[in-house]
């Protein structure tokens, strides 16, 4: 089973993401950027959902680019997630190299399926919700 | 002296000095012959009787001698006459009256005469042999009596002489005075600019022409003085039109000039060479340029200039940018709006301007540049659409629960208990979304009445505090909050329901960042010396704040905590500052973390009503 790490300050949202994920990946979560680090140390996921806006020194742009840079890391799918829906943030998301970026509010189906997707795991989930695109 | 009165003194003294040389000369000419022909009368007179009396003499013949005595007398020219023989014994005698009873005594001249008889003797002599002598005087009173005669006379005609020529020099000095007078008074009126004063002309003496002359002065002078005057008046008409237009000018430029000093927008003039003409003021103060450094540059020095004073990011173009559009534009109907450019000004001022250009047709000013300084315009539009990303961002994190749990619920089969979870959590983001739409709207209604809404009575803070604490349910049945002992009431002047607001928003946060428990406090505090102010302080013994965080507490939206664990919208702190600063207070935060916080709001204290009631008789005087 795929490993996805899920890495947002809110627990509300870490949770709802586990639950779009937990049928088809297997989950991990970290609350910061440093806590997120040491995760991807310990055990590389194949997949990162990423808050933007964290607490801490390091944003989401600047985790994206990091995980990027390193060559053990750069092929992680990740994703950022964030409540600025703003064209110049979509364009920093492009540059920091994020496979997907999914402005609040986010359909966890949505991103569930650009996993299932990029990660390449069958039986991909056909529902109305999938369809959907972020708002 | 008058002219008249100095020709008749003049005339009079000439005449009096000439007639007295005259006068006199004549007299002493007529005493002169008179005198003479007396002496020769007298001394022929002599001689004949003489030789007349001599045979009688020589003959002693007594009556011959009387005889020719009595004829002698007879002439009548003859005051008394004697005949001597040679011993000096009277021979014949007669007189007029008595004989003079001096001794006899020769006169040689009439000068000599000293009794009014001029006395002479003549020898009678014989071959040089003295025989007798015959004396004889003849009276002089005759002649003195014609000289006295010959001066009354001449002085009776010299007086007619002077006074005939005091009239006529009087008469004439008259005439000439008052023809001078004439002239005076027609030069004086010319003068005093009467042109058709005229002087009388009698007569066609040289007096007369020169009143002719005078008068054809006049007219000429009249002539050409109108000829002025007509000028003069043109003249006069244009340079009153002048001056209308000048003052209308400078009544104008007055304007223009304190418009251009007292506006804050900026202007740059430039001439029709197109370099800079003028600054004013407000141009200088925002861009902080020098007049000095920027007068007389030309148009793209000028903008070099300027652009060197922008930040990177909003260099200005160029006056020549501004002036492009329009010449395209030209022609076209409608198309006459500026273009304008917005620079910033770099700096410890930094300003956010907008640059405007407008070209002129005066011949000395080809085009103005303006400059509006839009800094708080930019700061508030900034502020604003940061306001609303950030509204949007904390609008969406809720959203983001409700929307994401509602499409996992109708996409995926969960357990009941599963769905009675998610079903909280979307209740619970639902709240807070709610809580932020109303905190906002409150807090935009506060900022936007400013009050005004706000219903100020007199509180007592202690029972308002008191009823605040009673009424707030603490979160997990923590005990609510210790209050100080019961004491006097504290007077305040607030709107009741704000204040309640606020301070339950400090009691809230209290509790809520205190998630471990500990107790949360009230007191209240009146600083020494400071009688006008009164303080109710909220403290807890929760996680508290590090300074950075502290500095950003009345931030909207800004929450210590980030993890979503304690529930808030970020904007209750900011409501608490807007409510106790529209009361004229004051809000005071302390904080350590892991210590806790303390959060002090200063109000201005009303006096007591007793002592308020004191005060006022005092101030009025009134007996209470």
């Amino acid at each position: 089973m795929k490993r996805i790490l899920i890495v947002d300050d809110q627990s509300v949202i870490r949770w709802m993401i586990r639950l779009a994920l937990r049928d088809h990946f297997a989950t991990d979560e970290a609350d910061g950027a440093q806590a997120a680090w040491a995760k991807i140390k310990k055990q590389r996921p194949d997949g990162i959902v990423l808050d933007v806006l964290m607490p801490g020194s390091m944003d989401g742009f600047q985790f994206c680019e990091r995980v990027k840079r390193d060559p053990d890391l750069a092929a992680i799918d990740v994703v950022l997630v964030t409540a600025c829906g703003e064209e110049n943030d979509r364009e920093r998301g492009r540059a920091a190299g994020a496979n997907g970026y999914f402005v609040k509010p986010l359909s966890p189906i949505a991103l569930a399926n650009h996993f299932l997707a990029s990660l390449d795991v069958g039986s991909r989930q056909a529902s109305d919700a999938s369809q959907r695109k972020p708002i | 002296m008058r002219f008249r009165t100095k020709t008749i003194l003049g005339i009079a003294a000439i005449e009096m000095a000439l007639l007295a040389v005259l006068i006199g000369s004549a007299l002493q000419i007529l005493r002169d012959s008179n005198e003479e022909e007396l002496t020769r009368r007298v001394t022929l007179g002599g001689k004949l009787l003489a030789a007349a009396a001599k045979d009688a003499v020589l003959s002693q013949d007594l009556a011959t001698l009387n005889a020719l005595v009595r004829e002698a007398m007879a002439s009548g020219q003859i005051d008394y006459l004697r005949i001597l023989d040679s011993q000096g014994r009277v021979l014949a005698e007669r007189g007029k009256g008595a004989f003079p009873t001096a001794p006899f005594k020769e006169d040689q001249s009439i000068a000599d005469v000293t009794d009014g008889c001029f006395d002479r003797s003549t020898p009678i002599l014989v071959r040089d042999i003295h025989h007798g002598e015959v004396r004889l005087g003849v009276s002089i009173s005759p002649l003195n009596q014609l000289i006295i005669t010959a001066r009354q006379w001449a002085a009776g005609i010299a007086a007619l002489e002077m006074a005939l020529v005091a009239l006529f020099s009087w008469l004439l000095g008259t005439y000439l005075a008052r023809q001078l007078v004439a002239l005076c008074g027609a030069s004086t009126r010319i003068a005093a600019g009467d042109f058709t004063s005229r002087v009388p002309v009698q007569g066609s003496d040289e007096l007369a022409e020169t009143a002719l002359a005078f008068n054809r002065m006049a007219e000429q002078l009249g002539e050409s003085r109108q000829c002025v005057e007509t000028e003069s008046r043109q003249r006069l008409d244009a340079l009153h039109e002048a001056e209308e237009a000048r003052s209308r000018a400078e009544e104008g430029a007055e304007q223009l000039k304190a418009i251009f000093d007292l506006s804050p927008d900026g202007f740059v003039s430039f001439d029709a060479e197109r370099r800079v003409k003028y600054l004013s003021p407000a141009f200088v103060q925002l861009t902080g340029l020098e007049a000095e450094s920027t007068l007389g540059l030309d148009e793209a020095a000028f903008s070099q200039c300027l652009a060197a004073a922008c930040t990177a990011a909003t260099r200005f173009a160029g006056v020549a940018a501004l002036r492009r559009p329009r010449k395209a534009e030209r022609g076209e109907p409608g198309a006459a709006h500026e273009r304008r450019q917005q620079i910033e000004i770099g700096g410890p001022g930094q300003r956010v301007i907008e640059i405007g250009l407008r070209e002129a047709q005066a011949a000395t000013v080809s085009q103005i540049l303006y400059l509006r300084d839009i800094t708080l315009e930019a700061e508030v539009d900034r502020l604003k659409s940061e306001f609303l990303s950030t509204a949007a961002h904390e609008l969406r994190t809720p959203m983001a629960s409700i929307y994401g749990f509602a499409e996992l619920m109708l996409a995926r089969d969960f357990t009941d208990t599963e769905r009675r979870e998610f079903l909280g959590t979307i209740f619970k983001q639902s709240e807070l979304m709610v809580s932020i739409i109303n905190e906002l709207l409150d807090l935009a209604r506060i900022e936007a009445r400013r009050g005004k809404d706000f219903n100020i009575a007199r509180l007592d803070l202690r029972e308002l505090v008191h009823e605040i604490a009673g009424g707030f349910k603490p979160p997990d049945e923590r005990p609510s909050p210790e209050e100080p002992p019961a004491d006097g009431p504290l007077w305040v002047r607030g709107d009741r329901k704000k204040l309640t607001q606020a301070i339950g928003n400090v009691l809230s946060n209290a509790y809520k960042y205190s998630p471990a428990g500990g107790m949360v406090g009230i007191e209240f505090l009146a600083p020494d010396g400071d009688a006008a102010l009164l303080g109710i302080r909220v403290r807890d013994q929760g996680i508290g704040m590090t300074e950075e965080q502290l500095a950003r507490v009345f931030e909207r939206f800004y929450r210590a905590d980030a993890s979503g664990k304690i529930p808030g919208t970020g904007l209750g702190m900011s409501i608490v500052k807007e409510i106790i600063e529209i009361h004229g207070g004051h809000v005071e935060l302390d904080s350590k973390v892991g210590a806790g916080t303390t959060v002090t709001i200063w109000l201005q204290a009303q006096a007591t009503s007793a002592e308020s009631a004191t005060m006022a008789d005092t101030a009025t005087g009134a007996p209470s």
